[in-house]
């Protein structure tokens, strides 16, 4: 399923944003909220996990039911590093990557487990 | 310290919001409680002790070991006067005062200053430069404003007690409250602030020009060609329209989804625009939703020491700003520099993975009280006290009013403020470059 990635703050992903390693940290930010009717269209529930890809990368996040529908076609995912492995650095001569209407390929991901941080980074980053 | 006492007026260090009027109460050299603290400042107050670095520590072999600040001060200064284009980012979560070293750092080296203001309202800024801004104060809101306007944000979450202490939840000595105010929200989502608001204008993810442009031509008393604009029908703008001009004292408040859409800083420019052709017909003001509680702070101290807000390059030997060229994001995902000075921040979550990849592959230096993964990514790491609750000094709240952050409990032991830290680098900066 297409989709459009919004990020943004949230009041989890903020509160646990000077504890980068916490558990807290990781359920706010490597989340995404879905739509009821697209869970629906993707044959999920709240709580399972979802791969979103498009040109720049590709990660598991898991679903979460939106509180904030109807917003079809519309995935929220908090500010970090789970969704930056799909955002573009091109800024278009602002000096501001695009960090709100990110197209995306959205689809379940049974089995597939959501990366911690060092996971995700440690790979990326050359074991930093 | 060993018993309780209770300290008022604190002001919050996190978001733009700068609310003076925290009540902690301190005990054994620990925050116990925040009154009148939303659910972020809380969490700031609160986990002030969790996940902190306490010893500075450098790479060696690949591998992390803890020093002592002088040999990690010196190690910076080398790679820093070393560097042919370092890149000093961050510095809307630290103190005026520590900015203002900054800026002299950033010259000695020949490098580039740039804050976090680059992936926040950077695009604003470049906004203000080409069509101005009509704003006020944050008291002017609260006293006068009868129509409040939250576009492409969610106070609710990222600026908690935004309404209450300066908008349509707030008394103010014209405006007394909810009831005297009305509330207009767009957003992508129906957030809990739109919830909250008398009108919710639901517009499709990156139509925002679109839809401040409507608004302008029916302003101007010009007819609307297309049948839908944004995802919704045209009729739903000319309505709009009648409603601002219909105002006393109109605010617009605008967040990212204005500077992170399609469009970035032309979005702004559209919005800046409408509410300048507004005060032909109302007063009507604008202000941008800045995040970091001193980000604000940083654009001014930059610009009163360089003349520009944020991505300022000094490797030719004065201030040039160039943003999409000389800011932080494209710098590291082109490669460009050879070095980084971090201070108060963490791009190596908050940039786009490829440009994160671009500034791990060079050395790290990170000033910062927690573990993050770019102080794991850096080659040297200097500890510091957390400003607004360890260290004191300056911060500027979103609408440019200074205020003063305090220091309310003491660092971990042999911890040391950004401004010392950073005052120190550069005088071993100074010396390696023959004191000139």
């Amino acid at each position: 399923m297409k989709a459009i990635v919004v990020t943004g703050r949230s009041l989890a992903q903020g509160k646990a944003k000077e504890k980068k390693f916490s558990e807290e940290y990781m359920k706010a930010s490597a989340a995404c909220e879905i739509d009821p009717d697209d869970l629906a269209s993707l044959g999920i529930q709240a709580g399972q996990n979802v791969r979103l890809a498009n040109g720049k990368g590709s990660v598991v996040l898991r679903a979460a039911k939106s509180s904030q529908a109807p917003h079809r076609g519309i995935v929220f995912v908090a500010y970090g590093p789970w969704v930056n492995v799909l955002t573009d650095p091109d800024s278009d001569g602002t000096g501001m990557p695009t960090l709100k209407g990110i197209e995306v390929e959205i689809q379940s991901a049974p089995g597939e487990e959501v990366q911690d941080l060092r996971g995700l980074l440690g790979h990326s980053l050359k074991g930093r | 310290m060993g018993e309780e006492s209770v300290i008022r007026n604190v002001v919050c260090p996190f978001c733009g919001c700068c609310c003076d009027d925290i009540e902690l109460t301190v005990s054994k050299n620990s925050i116990i409680s925040a009154k009148n603290a939303c659910a972020l400042s809380q969490a700031k107050f609160g986990s002030a002790r969790e996940e902190r670095v306490l010893r500075p520590k450098e790479r060696v072999n690949g591998k992390f070991s803890e020093t002592d600040y002088e040999r990690a001060v010196r190690r910076s200064a080398k790679i820093l006067a070393e560097a042919k284009y370092p890149l000093l980012w961050g510095w809307s979560c630290t103190s005026c005062e520590a900015q203002r070293v900054g800026v002299e750092l950033a010259e000695e080296v020949g490098g580039v200053l740039d804050n976090t203001t680059s992936t926040c309202h950077g695009p604003g800024l470049l906004a203000v430069h080409d069509v101005g801004e009509s704003t006020c104060t944050l008291g002017e809101v609260r006293h006068r404003a009868d129509l409040i306007i939250y576009w492409g944000c969610n106070p609710v979450h990222a600026h908690p007690r935004h309404m209450r202490r300066y908008t349509v939840q707030s008394e103010g000595r014209f405006r007394k409250g909810r009831e005297e105010r009305k509330m207009i929200v767009v957003d992508v989502r129906n957030t809990e602030a739109a919830k909250m608001a008398d009108e919710f204008i639901q517009i499709e993810p990156n139509g925002d020009y679109e839809a401040l442009t409507a608004i302008r031509t029916c302003l101007k008393g010009e007819e609307l060609e297309q049948e839908v604009i944004a995802g919704l029908p045209s009729t739903r703008f000319e309505k709009l329209a009648d409603e601002l001009i219909d105002c006393e004292f109109g605010v617009m408040f605008f967040g990212l989804g204005l500077t992170m859409s399609k469009g970035k800083s032309r979005n702004v420019d559209a919005a800046l625009s409408l509410v300048r052709d507004l005060n032909s017909k109302t007063k009507f003001l604008a202000m941008p939703m800045r995040g970091h509680f001193n980000v604000t702070g940083a654009n001014e101290v930059f610009a009163w020491q360089t003349g520009y807000p944020f991505a300022i390059d000094f490797s030719q030997g004065y201030p040039r700003y160039n943003p999409g060229d000389t800011s932080g994001v494209d710098i590291a995902s082109r490669g460009d520099c050879d070095a980084a000075l971090v201070v108060a921040s963490d791009p190596i979550s908050n940039f786009p993975l490829e440009a994160a990849k671009g500034l791990a592959s060079v050395p790290i230096i990170t000033i910062d009280p927690h573990e993050t993964p770019t102080t794991n990514a850096s080659d040297v790491v200097l500890p510091s006290a957390m400003v607004g609750i360890e260290a004191g000094g300056t911060a500027y709240r979103m609408d440019g009013v200074p205020l003063t952050l305090r220091k309310i409990i003491e660092p971990p032991e042999g911890v040391l403020q950004d401004t010392e830290i950073l005052s120190a680098i550069l005088r071993e900066v100074k010396n390696l470059n023959g004191g000139r």
